[in-house]
């Protein structure tokens, strides 16, 4: 049982390390844990600023989190390999040893009340593993231009319904600007879809070249993301037209885009790795100064044609 | 058309795979490498399809050898949220073609679910479908028969003969050697970085003699059993 959590520790240890893609831009681990511990507390202090009920609802969310290890596929593997009696205890330390970051700061938040019912009910899951993930098959309107916008919206479909129904209520409130964020949410999910590369075979395919490949991609980024933006941006348009509110809803279609190819853009620069500092630090300063994105865009649009030129010969 | 190997060698750091293959590929032949585990063989695969940077020359006398070239790799991976359908609408995309996918459903697939919940025989036929939607010249198929059913290797082998009469170029490897036999036309053996014994049908028993001595008279002789 020791051996296994030691286990855990180096995959956790390795996965921090490959976080800035291991040799190239490795960060050291410690570093990285001061970092997940910092960024911990800023997150769970701006959620007991900014949402009501945070004293329950921050449980809440931290019991989703720890009911992803119920998950069936990965039980069974520990159940295959220990006993029934050091699977209970291990499942039981797993649990609790999530729970440790969600109480602390539970109880540095005095709610007495919500750590005891919040520890009781996770080691209470932690008997429970039998969650499959679903095999149902999402309908999806993009079905003649896999795989990005196909694999993005089945595994965040509910996130979208959450960008319309923010749409709706900022109808119903009569708040442009929450539907402003509803908009930009929408840009931010897709740019999501892009965060992670695909296995070399995936472009390989291609009868293309790489100026081609690149072009394709960004022209189903664009055509299906703005088809998703779309209600959003016509009920904004209807609702609250005016010649000011027209040109932020333009904005902020076009700095979604903009963004969106810059995501793409750059996992393709680095392809095969997956470069997440680098991509955060160019993202972060652009956000801060847009127009940067005159020359993000054009530069790694020539990186990533000559990244794939390897591949797309 | 065919295409010939000159001169090919590939590294991994100070590894040596590859080390000054020679070989040629001709249309309407079947050709098997054998060689044992990680003698080399996805690797020379994976060099031919231009998925691996090489020392060398690969050549191809009908074109761009990646855009005609279907590869079948050991395990064929499928993006998770895929279904069976839209992975074959993707290789159609990637080649331009327009087709209905459903009546190439050759294997009878359950195309509407997800490829990552098929079984391994199921993964390797709906890959080998994709090659076969994308009417390539030349397919490498790496161990094809891996995993497959009974009928289902009943049916590549028949795929693997109609392919060759349709003058194609077939480059395949397994490890059941009797496969390779009954499909192949030349053989190929791997080993130590190495091509060191090539055979036609007539001469097929002397690569199987030599496997035999290389790798089961020698393992078993280590054992040192008494």
């Amino acid at each position: 049982m020791k051996y296994y959590f030691t286990l855990q520790y180096k995959r956790l240890y390795r996965r921090i390390f490959e976080f800035g893609n291991g040799d190239n831009y490795g960060i050291n681990p410690f570093l990285g844990f001061a970092i997940i511990v910092l960024l911990f507390y800023r997150f769970s202090v701006s959620f007991f600023l900014k949402i009501e009920y945070a004293e329950i609802i921050y449980p809440i969310m931290a019991l989703i989190i720890i009911g992803s290890l119920s998950v069936k596929d990965r039980n069974s593997f520990i159940r295959d390999i220990f006993d029934v009696k050091k699977n209970r205890k291990i499942r039981l330390f797993e649990n609790l040893i999530l729970s440790i970051p969600f109480s602390l700061f539970l109880i540095y938040k005095q709610e007495f009340n919500s750590v005891f019912i919040f520890l009781a009910l996770s080691m209470l899951i932690s008997q429970y593993n039998k969650i499959q993930i679903s095999n149902f098959i999402i309908p999806t309107p993009f079905y003649k231009k896999p795989f990005e916008f196909i694999v993005g919206f089945r595994k965040t479909f509910w996130l979208f319904l959450i960008a319309y129904l923010i749409t709706y209520i900022s109808i119903s409130v009569g708040n442009f600007n929450l539907g402003v964020f509803a908009l930009i949410l929408v840009y931010l999910i897709t740019m999501n879809f892009y965060s992670t590369p695909e296995p070399v075979f995936y472009i390989w395919i291609y009868s293309l070249n790489s100026e081609e490949f690149i072009k394709m991609k960004i022209k189903i980024a664009l055509l299906y993301s703005m088809f998703l933006s779309l209600l959003i941006t016509i009920s904004l348009l209807f609702f609250y037209f005016s010649i000011d509110n027209l040109i932020l809803i333009i904005l902020s279609n076009i700095l979604g885009v903009a963004f969106l190819i810059t995501n793409l853009l750059i996992k393709y620069s680095y392809f095969p790795s997956n470069p997440s500092i680098i991509k955060a630090i160019i993202i972060g300063l652009s956000i801060m100064f847009p127009p940067l994105l005159l020359f993000v865009i054009p530069y790694y649009k020539s990186l990533s044609n000559k990244t794939l030129k390897n591949i797309l010969k | 058309m065919s295409i010939i190997i000159k001169s090919l060698s590939k590294s991994y750091g100070n590894n040596e795979v590859l080390k000054n293959i020679e070989l040629t590929f001709k249309k309407g032949t079947i050709s098997g490498v054998v060689g044992k585990n990680g003698s080399g063989k996805t690797t020379l695969f994976k060099c031919i399809a231009g998925l691996e940077d090489y020392n060398g020359n690969i050549g191809y006398d009908n074109g761009i050898l990646k855009n005609k070239l279907g590869f079948l790799p050991t395990n064929p991976y499928f993006l998770s949220k895929i279904t069976g359908f839209e992975y074959l609408q993707l290789l159609c995309n990637a080649r331009n073609i327009n087709i209905d996918i459903n009546d190439k459903n050759l294997f009878d697939l359950p195309l509407n679910q997800y490829a990552e919940t098929y079984s391994t025989g199921m993964k390797k036929k709906l890959a080998l479908t994709g090659l076969l939607i994308q009417n390539n010249e030349i397919y490498i198929l790496d161990e094809p028969f891996n995993g497959v059913d009974i009928q289902s290797s009943i049916i590549i082998t028949e795929l693997l003969i109609h392919l060759k009469k349709l003058n194609k170029i077939i480059i395949l490897s397994s490890h059941v050697f009797s496969i390779l036999t009954d499909t192949c036309d030349n053989l190929y053996y791997l080993k130590e970085n190495k091509i060191i014994k090539t055979a036609d049908r007539s001469s097929f028993y002397t690569i199987e003699n030599e496997i035999k001595k290389d790798i089961i008279l020698n393992n078993i002789d280590k054992m040192g059993l008494t």
